[in-house]
């Protein structure tokens, strides 16, 4: 499922310099972009690819590394989008504060589903966060006076212009990668990988399994809530159905073609799910029943993904290079 | 160090421990020995948390045991080996150690991520003691090999080294030298000698006697969940009631 | 006085529909051993396998029934073998990620044949009022639903009790490596409890959704609802989930007629998430099935 290279201890390693390496190329490809690209339709498109790119990796954090499947992450990115637009409605407060209180209202939401959550086992798990979810919504959708309940929250201060708002995103995607990058190949990520392995192994070792799945979701609640934050300004309107449960199919099809617990292939499948969509099929519908076979076939064939399938791609590779020499 | 007062533990009727009572001292090599089904490992299960007991206490250095989380009891300073040989396969020899020494670093978790300097520091200094530990245990060329990887013999050296390089002041091991070629036996006799000469404290189950006679100072035999004798190796070898409950079954 | 009929029928009918939904999720969660996130659409494609052959063909109730279940078992071991099968002791994601997959294609397939529009399988048997004196009335399906469960749960435990299928189920659900070693073939009775489990739903669908109306999405729904009553009962245990089925179905029932109705699913979850913070078995919490025959 997820593979040493990835989740290693912090050695000069030939793969850790493969991975700076491409992200200083593609971290630079994707800053000169807006100069080349003209229309904000296609900037549009990619500020959104963005948008997914970073909340995958953040629930990556909670599929990958903790090992949990919830349904969570949308609420929480509404969570963090409500709380800033409610913010804006009442206080005038710079986007970084708004930013900050979502992050915490978030965490807080997080660590309360944490409590439940985590108690039984993987299938209880999900059904907390479902549940949660769906009161969460149910709470939004109702308290018209505070949220405006289905008529939304409109008239939000907008990020500037079609380019100023992809940098912006940009920022958080390289931001985001880089730490939940750096979480994997530190110490913390190898107690992941261990518990995810041997949990009674892991615990003999000394490491508690608890703490760390409660910070992993706590801290994969608070990176969604402050994306969320931002996306209010993106979307300058925010309305109970952008947080969906249903975007948790879209996010766990990025996560599984793209490799869970990885990275670059989480990254690419990203962007391939918020690019050709809307392009190729029309019919939502239809989207659907695409995203469920693709999954489908994901999880039973290739649940390592498309990194995985790089992955053993090189590995033969260099086995057969090394036998001829 | 390790008293272990009045330990019962019953499955569904079955009395898997009764009353079980001994301590061990500090620098002492205690061997748990008896017939399979004895209990062993279900004391071991109960000292390191992995089991509750019914009835008794736990004590280590003072402080109670029972109750206490199975990762607690590796921080206050008592490390296991699993019958089963357990390890990260995923992750390498090397990142197998690490694991189990930074546990015992505390640092606090976002300075862990952000790698500030203190942190780095502490990171060299788990990856010198690995490192070293590494090549006692004799696996030194294998630091970046996968643990899923290495022989049979192989996984039972880095359990003992995961549970050696924490650093424990009492070491559990269940059945160490079982299924272990002859060679490989000498070599994790003489790594223990090493240790004990060290002054690390011992607790072994074993069922190997030449194993258990030659490194013990004390041996504690169970029989059907009950402590039946205890005493020097010489005693103990000699006992009736051992011979019995080894012979009569 | 008649208020109080009309929410205790109604608890009475959510309790057979959980009842009927959340056995067969529990012989799933111990039986196959997996957890099923498409178990409600499992419902929903009974429901629609109802409409077309009581709707569309025109067969009489009893036969549209009948057929229904025979379809969905027969589409329930396409299932197996396909996809299940290789779901089943796997990574921790395989079952949810794939049964949540498996949903998700499900439910678009359905809308793609019969559109997303709500239908009806209306019965006349829901048109034939009968007066119960001055407590109020009841409806002619409403007794089937009624009867029709209770039948279903008496088989139910006469074959898990009795039956030589039954008791290797219950086997499997305790120990499905000793059963493997005892020349029990697991596959196979794990497939017979998958089979049952959807005609339980089929059933379900077949009795209860004449009352209400059928429409793609109506899985989700149930299968929250499901969950939250195995959960509350106890994940091993069918004594529990029946009991919890009373619970959760009077629950809801009278809470419909009390409160706003927005807020009566979210008392389901809480009600579930209060149960695993203080109880987190369940009431009968058992991980076999050992639970339902000791009635």
């Amino acid at each position: 499922m997820t593979s040493t290279r990835s989740l290693r201890a912090p050695s000069r390693s030939r793969t850790t310099e493969l991975s700076i390496g491409t992200a200083v190329v593609v971290v630079a490809v994707a800053s000169v972009l807006p100069l080349f690209v003209h229309g904000i339709f296609i900037l549009g498109v990619l500020t959104d690819s963005l948008v997914y790119v970073t909340l995958s990796l953040s629930y990556n954090v909670v599929v990958g590394y903790v090992g949990a499947f919830s349904f969570a992450q949308p609420a929480f990115l509404g969570v963090g989008a409500y709380t800033a637009a409610i913010l804006c409605e009442h206080v005038s407060v710079s986007i970084i504060v708004q930013a900050l209180v979502a992050v915490a209202c978030a965490s807080l939401v997080a660590l309360a589903i944490a409590i439940p959550a985590f108690r039984l086992s993987h299938m209880t798990f999900a059904m907390v966060t479902l549940g949660f979810t769906l009161i969460i919504q149910l709470f939004v959708t109702n308290q018209v006076g505070l949220t405006g309940g289905p008529m939304c929250i409109s008239g939000l201060s907008s990020l500037g212009l079609a380019a100023q708002q992809y940098y912006v995103f940009l920022i958080i995607a390289v931001l985001v990668g880089g730490f939940t990058r750096a979480i994997a190949s530190s110490r913390v990520g190898r107690a992941y990988v261990a518990i995810r392995e041997d949990e009674a192994m892991a615990a003999a070792a000394g490491i508690n399994a608890t703490r760390y799945r409660y910070s992993a979701f706590i801290l994969s609640a608070g990176i969604a809530g402050m994306l969320g934050a931002f996306y209010a300004h993106y979307l300058t309107v925010v309305c109970p159905s952008d947080m969906n449960e249903a975007y948790t199919t879209t996010l766990l099809v990025v996560l599984f073609l793209g490799g869970v617990g990885g990275f670059w292939g989480i990254v690419a499948a990203a962007f391939i799910f918020t690019a050709i969509p809307e392009s190729l099929v029309s019919d939502p519908n239809i989207q659907l029943m695409i995203y469920g076979l693709a999954l489908l076939i994901c999880v039973m064939v290739m649940p390592t993904g498309m990194e995985g399938l790089v992955k053993r791609l090189r590995s033969t590779l260099r086995s057969r290079s090394a036998s001829r020499a | 160090m390790l008293e272990i007062r009045n330990i019962s533990k019953s499955f569904e009727g079955v009395r898997a421990l009764d009353a079980v009572e001994f301590s061990v001292t500090s620098g002492e090599f205690v061997s748990l020995i008896g017939p399979n089904g004895s209990g062993k490992t279900t004391l071991f299960n109960c000292i390191t948390g992995f089991l509750s007991p019914d009835e008794g206490h736990v004590l280590f250095e003072g402080r109670e045991l029972v109750g206490a989380a199975p990762y607690a009891i590796s921080q206050y300073g008592i490390a296991r080996t699993f019958q089963s040989v357990r390890l990260f396969g995923k992750l390498s020899v090397l990142d197998n150690l690490l694991v189990s020494v930074q546990e015992h670093q505390a640092e606090r978790s976002v300075a862990r991520v952000l790698r500030s300097r203190a942190v780095r520091g502490h990171e060299r200094e788990a990856r010198r003691r690995a490192e070293v530990l590494v090549d006692r245990i004799g696996l030194g060329g294998f630091l970046e090999k996968p643990a899923r990887e290495l022989s049979y013999g192989q996984r039972k050296l880095l359990s003992i080294g995961m549970a050696l390089v924490a650093q424990p002041r009492l070491l559990l091991l269940d059945e160490p030298t079982a299924a272990v070629n002859p060679t490989l036996i000498l070599t994790i006799s003489d790594l223990l000698r090493e240790l004990m000469a060290q002054g690390q404290t011992f607790l072994v189950v074993e069922h190997n006697m030449e194993f258990v006679m030659s490194l013990s100072h004390r041996v504690v035999v169970l029989d059907a969940g009950r402590k039946i004798a205890e005493g020097s190796p010489e005693s103990v070898r000699s006992d009736a009631r051992v011979l019995e409950a080894y012979l009569g079954g | 006085m008649s208020l109080l009929l009309s929410e205790f029928t109604n608890g009475l009918v959510l309790t057979s529909y959980y009842a009927l939904v959340a056995c067969g999720l529990v012989l799933i969660f111990g039986v196959v051993g997996i957890v099923n996130f498409a178990h409600g659409d499992f419902v929903m494609l009974g429901g629609y396998l109802f409409y077309e052959f009581y709707i569309v063909l025109g067969e009489p109730y009893l036969a549209a029934l009948v057929l229904a279940t025979l379809a969905e078992g027969a589409l329930a071991l396409l299932m197996y073998v396909l996809v299940v099968r290789r779901l089943v002791s796997r990574e921790w994601y395989a079952p949810l990620i794939g049964t949540l997959a498996l949903s998700v294609l499900l439910e678009s397939v359905a809308q793609a044949i019969w559109s997303a529009a709500p239908r009806s399988v209306a019965t006349p048997a829901v048109f034939h009022v009968i007066r119960l004196g001055t407590a109020g009335t009841v409806n002619e399906q409403e007794i089937y639903v009624f009867v029709g469960t209770a039948l279903c749960l008496l088989t139910l435990w006469a074959v898990l009790g009795r039956s030589k299928w039954g008791k290797a189920m219950r086997a499997v659900a305790q120990n499905r490596e000793a059963c493997a070693v005892n020349g029990i073939n697991v596959s196979a009775v794990a497939l017979g409890a998958f089979v049952a489990a959807a005609a339980l739903c089929a059933l379900a669908a077949a009795l209860v959704l004449p009352l209400q109306l059928i429409s793609p999405t109506a899985g989700d729904a149930i299968t929250t609802q499901a969950f939250v009553v195995v959960i509350l009962g106890g994940m091993g245990s069918i004594r529990g989930a029946v009991v919890a089925s009373f619970i959760v179905g009077m629950v809801t029932a009278l809470s419909a007629a009390y409160m706003s109705s927005a807020y009566t699913d979210a008392f389901g979850y809480g009600v579930m998430i209060l149960m695993l913070l203080f109880r987190p078995v369940g009431l009968f919490g058992d991980a076999s099935l050992r639970g339902w025959t000791g009635l």
